[in-house]
């Protein structure tokens, strides 16, 4: 028995060494063609020298998913005719994984979308460009990207990544609703809580949730800012606090509380977030937890006159700034650290970045409704698009702080992936909220 | 036949196949299965941790959970689907008005890729707007219109039904390829010595379909051990883990939790479980045969 | 029991079949049930292509109504988004390299497999034993291996990065089948064959090959469909965009956080329509396959 399982071993030995062994042997391989190809498009003409570049994104049909971003690449092609973008795309598991793989085999693509988590991870692996140059000899771009966004994707000493988009969640609202039962848009708590009961009396759903789809859990992840997470978390990243402590557990138990009201669908354990939206947008649900990527939806919704956005309750018991506004760095886009090499590609990797940070950018950006990473300066018309407006106008109001992250995108995957299990693991009623902490401090101290 | 059995034909016959059989599927195990010995995350160094995460596979009560689940499933499909498609084989035997039509829209549940028939199903499933319970309530008996989907106890059964949709046509194929490859006079020999249509169907048709039925079997085992599209649109494994099977939440661990090593001990595993439940069932079957 | 088969299975003539079709006519009660089966197993569809007339948000909203007006939105949309003639092409290609080697190749080795004779008995069983585990295996314990081994081929963005695993994934199917149906199947005819001398080469292409053309048509009907649908491999080895395959198709409507489903369903009916029809057609070729083996053999 033990003869056996050590031959085992000494194969995977083997095998491992085998794949590393090929790996090596491929990038010296790819190295030298790259460079071959380069020189030989340098002799013949400098100016107008042709590059491509390779960008991959998370969806699989970037014009119709990311109309942003492919309007973007349209424009920057415009601007810059000899440079050809190849435009890839699967969607974002599928995309993830592959750049994963793409990773271990030296081959990712020039400029690429990933999650924060894998990205930090690629970036202490050494496979990603360190932007700071790129910031340092662009200081009116640095400077107009919000610096807690540009701080998110520091790591090192080095700025492995810039924000794709912002990431501007908390609750839409529809305000028809609300004056239907003469109910005030709650902005605390307990008002939402009241809301909750009268809704629930007349059979209507205040928050659609759909938790088929984990990862929708974005306003009570902003809530949870609200009960001091960005204090806590690296103690209990260190082991020296857990996730399982009085102040969080008192926001479970409000959770708790919403579902024991009826605050959630009857059915949300079988609901997507796609329903959950659809539900809201019939106007069958009073408010929806969701981000601000749904703005063209909802505005051409037949609730689009009376939605609002809001940044979610906040609470009599919390810890800190209760005035916590979730506008955040979405995910990173990132370069391969081996377009350094390629000194012309190297040139339009920056080249791109500079376009994707300009006001040029930026109007791609609004005429497709996305929140804006860099501070925009042109103006939103109110009549055509009244939801975007009021969104904007919610960004731009004073006396909101601003998180660091949002609390999923500061740990690792598999704690982020269960604190999303976890909220969802209450609303469903299947954990106790002491339960469902308990859970994630298993998942930190793995 | 053994003046042909020399040994280079038979290297001969078996190369082109073991060669990619070997590069492709064996190698690529093999190095899963170092991957299990190790934690990873997919990028990186893989860290070697030994036999630790198969130790915590023991503890892992998801990971029970997502095993039992696997098993109501199959338990679904041996109660339902198996008989469910030698029957409709049977039918579909018989010469009939468009019988091709008929069989080729029999099987059309096991052409549509498997997400569609997730998504179909949601709809039929669905406790509050799903077409079952819609009808049930219609026709006044409440109490039936249970959560089929979401709920914490009836998804696998769900999953062990929708399964059998998808599978009846293809498996009902094979039978009916078997079918038509025992011989007629058989059946009209037994009849002149006055056996009746079922004494027919127990003594001659299943007995001769012996290599059939085994085929069919492996089939189901593989395949509700590799069922993954229907629970992920079905439920995604929800709620919190409750419907997961094994594969799901191999993918759940491997690609959404970034624990790629872990994943691998999952998959290994269950892997593993496949086949010795497939080879069982062949070894057990093959001397019932043989005897 | 299979000693029975085999003998009593020589004569297998065409007066047989003739009969059989002769006796089986007017089933009227069997037609009946065939065709509600039938209804049963196809109402999941005829539901589908009524939401395929609805807007997004009739399908979530009242999926049970019948559409006020029929609107070809959907299959506007579907048709715009997706280039049809780029991705039958590629899985057209794809396809049938791959079943021409896979089937010429899991033929070569379950014949060996199930006829040939061995010196070791066991190495056989083991053989036979280690093509069959192929089934138990999830396609995702494979995908990092099979895209390294890819890359380190050089087959990134070509054809051969799907065909080859496609092959090997098939390997397993294709040998349960044939080594399954060989076993079940007299070997008298060929016995004779080689007694009148012929060579292993006409013995497979002349003898064998139309006996079990049945089964030819079958793993070549289960074949197709399993690469037109197999998503996997396609989404991880291919990201060319001109390389894309049928079963990529869906993915394009969805988004980071949306899904369009009236343009997934849609798409889909525009795909399995073709499907359809081609097993329809292509079954017709195993009962056929049988009658031009009883005439050779």
């Amino acid at each position: 028995m033990n003869k056996r399982l050590s031959i085992v071993l000494i194969v995977c030995f083997l095998m491992l060494n085998l794949a590393a062994c090929g790996n090596s042997r491929n990038t010296a391989d790819h190295v030298p063609a790259n460079a071959g190809a380069n020189t030989d498009q340098g002799d013949t003409a400098t100016d107008a020298e042709q590059v491509t570049l390779s960008i991959a994104m998370h969806v699989a049909n970037v014009k119709e998913q990311e109309p942003y971003m492919y309007g973007i690449i349209q424009k920057f092609q415009e601007k810059y005719p000899n440079i050809k973008i190849d435009l890839q795309g699967a969607e974002t598991q599928e995309h993830v994984k592959k750049m994963k793989m793409m990773a271990q085999s030296k081959k990712l693509p020039d400029i690429f979308w990933l999650l924060p988590a894998p990205a930090k991870e690629m970036n202490q692996a050494g496979l990603l460009l360190d932007l700071s140059d790129f910031l340092k000899s662009n200081p009116e771009t640095a400077a107009s990207i919000d610096s807690k966004m540009i701080s998110a994707y520091q790591d090192g000493g080095k700025q492995f990544g810039l924000p794709y988009q912002a990431l501007v969640t908390g609750l839409w609202y529809n305000k028809a609703l609300f004056d239907q039962y003469s109910l005030k848009v709650p902005e605390t708590y307990d008002e939402l809580l009241a809301a909750v009961k009268v809704f629930q009396e007349n059979n209507v759903v205040t928050i659609a949730k759909g938790a088929k789809d984990t990862f929708s859990t974005w306003a009570f992840l902003g809530m949870l800012t609200r009960y001091g997470f960005f204090d806590k978390i690296d103690n209990i990243q260190a082991g020296k606090d857990k996730f399982d402590n009085p102040d969080f557990l008192n926001f479970f138990n409000k959770i708790d509380e919403l579902r024991v009201n009826g605050a959630f669908p009857d059915n949300v354990s079988s609901l997507s977030y796609f329903q959950a939206v659809e539900m809201f947008t019939s106007g069958k649900a009073a408010m929806l937890d969701a981000g601000v990527w749904e703005t063209k939806k909802i505005e051409g919704s037949p609730i689009g006159k009376t939605a609002g956005f809001s940044w979610g309750p906040t609470f009599t018991d919390g810890v800190g700034n209760q005035k916590v506004a979730m506008a955040v760095a979405a995910a990173p886009l990132v370069a391969s650290a081996g377009v350094k090499d390629d000194a012309a590609k190297y040139d339009a990797v920056t080249k791109f970045f500079g376009f994707f940070y300009s006001q040029e950018g930026a109007a791609v950006m609004a005429e497709n409704e996305a929140p804006p990473v860099v501070k925009y300066t042109g103006n939103v018309d109110k009549e055509k698009y009244p939801v975007y407006a009021d969104v904007i106008g919610k960004l731009n109001e004073e006396g909101w702080e601003r998180p660091a992250a949002q609390p999923d995108l500061v740990v690792s995957e598999a704690v982020a992936n269960q604190l999303n299990d976890s909220i969802y693991g209450v609303i469903n009623g299947i954990y106790k909220p002491e339960e469902a902490l308990k859970l994630i401090d298993d998942k930190v101290s793995k | 036949m053994i003046w042909l059995s020399k040994r280079r034909y038979i290297l001969f016959m078996l190369l082109p196949t073991l060669l990619v059989y070997l590069a492709y599927i064996i190698l690529p195990v093999i190095v899963s299965f170092c991957y299990s010995l190790t934690e990873y995350s997919g990028i990186g160094a893989a860290i070697f941790v030994g036999l630790h995460n198969y130790a915590s596979l023991l503890g892992d009560s998801l990971f029970w959970k997502s095993l039992k689940n696997t098993f109501i499933v199959l338990l679904v499909a041996f109660v339902l689907l198996l008989p469910g498609a030698f029957l409709l084989a049977l039918l579909l035997n018989v010469k009939i008005k468009g019988g091709n039509a008929v069989k080729a829209m029999n099987f059309a549940p096991s052409i549509v890729a498997p997400i569609l028939v997730g998504l179909i199903w949601v709809f039929i499933l669905d406790p509050q707007m799903g077409l079952i319970n819609v009808i049930l309530k219609k026709i006044g008996v409440d109490q039936l219109a249970l959560q089929w989907i979401g709920g914490t106890k009836l998804t696998p059964y769900s999953v062990g039904v929708v399964f059998t949709w998808q599978m009846i046509g293809f498996l009902a194929t094979i039978f009916l390829a078997g079918l038509k490859m025992i011989p007629r006079d058989v059946y009209e020999s037994s009849s002149i010595d006055g056996a009746s249509k079922l004494q027919q169907l127990f003594r001659i048709t299943v007995p001769m379909l012996g290599e059939t039925i085994k085929i069919n079997v492996v089939l189901i085992i593989t395949g509700v051990f590799k069922i993954f599209e229907t629970v992920l649109l079905l439920t995604n494994g929800g709620p919190n883990h409750l419907s997961e099977v094994m594969v799901t939440y191999m993918y759940n661990v491997t690609f959404t939790s970034g624990e790629y090593g872990y994943g691998m001990a999952i998959a290994t595993v269950t892997f593993l479980l496949t086949m010795v439940f497939s080879l069982v069932y062949m070894g057990l079957s093959k001397k019932n045969i043989e005897e | 029991m299979n000693h029975a088969a085999s003998t009593s299975s020589k004569p297998m003539t065409q007066l047989a079949l003739r009969k059989q079709s002769a006796r089986s006519t007017g089933n009227t009660g069997k037609t009946v049930l065939s065709y509600l089966v039938t209804l049963i197993v196809l109402l999941p569809f005829l539901w589908m292509i009524l939401l395929s007339f609805k807007s997004n948000s009739d399908i979530l909203n009242n999926p049970f109504s019948l559409p006020e007006t029929i609107s070809f939105d959907n299959y506007r949309r579907a048709l715009s988004t997706l280039d049809l003639a780029l991705l039958y092409k590629n899985t057209f290609i794809i396809v049938i390299v791959t079943i021409v080697i896979e089937i010429l190749i899991t033929f070569m080795s379950s014949y060996a497999l199930s006829r040939m004779i061995f010196r070791s008995e066991r190495l056989r069983r083991s053989i036979v034993a280690l093509l069959l585990t192929g089934l138990a295996i999830p396609a995702f314990i494979l995908l990092f291996p099979v895209y390294r081994l890819t890359i380190s081929f050089g087959l990134l963005d070509t054809y051969a990065s799907l065909i080859i695993p496609y092959i090997a994934t098939s390997i397993s199917f294709n040998t349960l089948l044939f080594t399954g149906f060989l076993r079940g199947f007299p070997k008298e005819v060929e016995e004779a064959a080689v007694i009148d001398g012929c060579g292993l080469l006409n013995l497979g292409r002349a003898v064998v090959f139309p006996i079990i053309m049945p089964v030819v048509a079958t793993v070549f009907i289960f074949n197709v469909l399993y690469i037109w649908n197999e998503f996997p491999f396609a989404v991880t080895l291919i990201s060319d965009e001109t390389m894309t395959t049928i079963s990529l198709g869906i993915s394009q409507f969805k988004g980071r956080f949306n899904i369009d489903y009236g343009g997934i369903i849609a798409a889909s009916i525009l795909l399995i329509i073709p499907q359809l029809i081609f097993f329809a057609f292509f079954q017709r070729f195993i009962i056929e396959g049988m009658t031009a083996g009883a005439v050779k053999g």
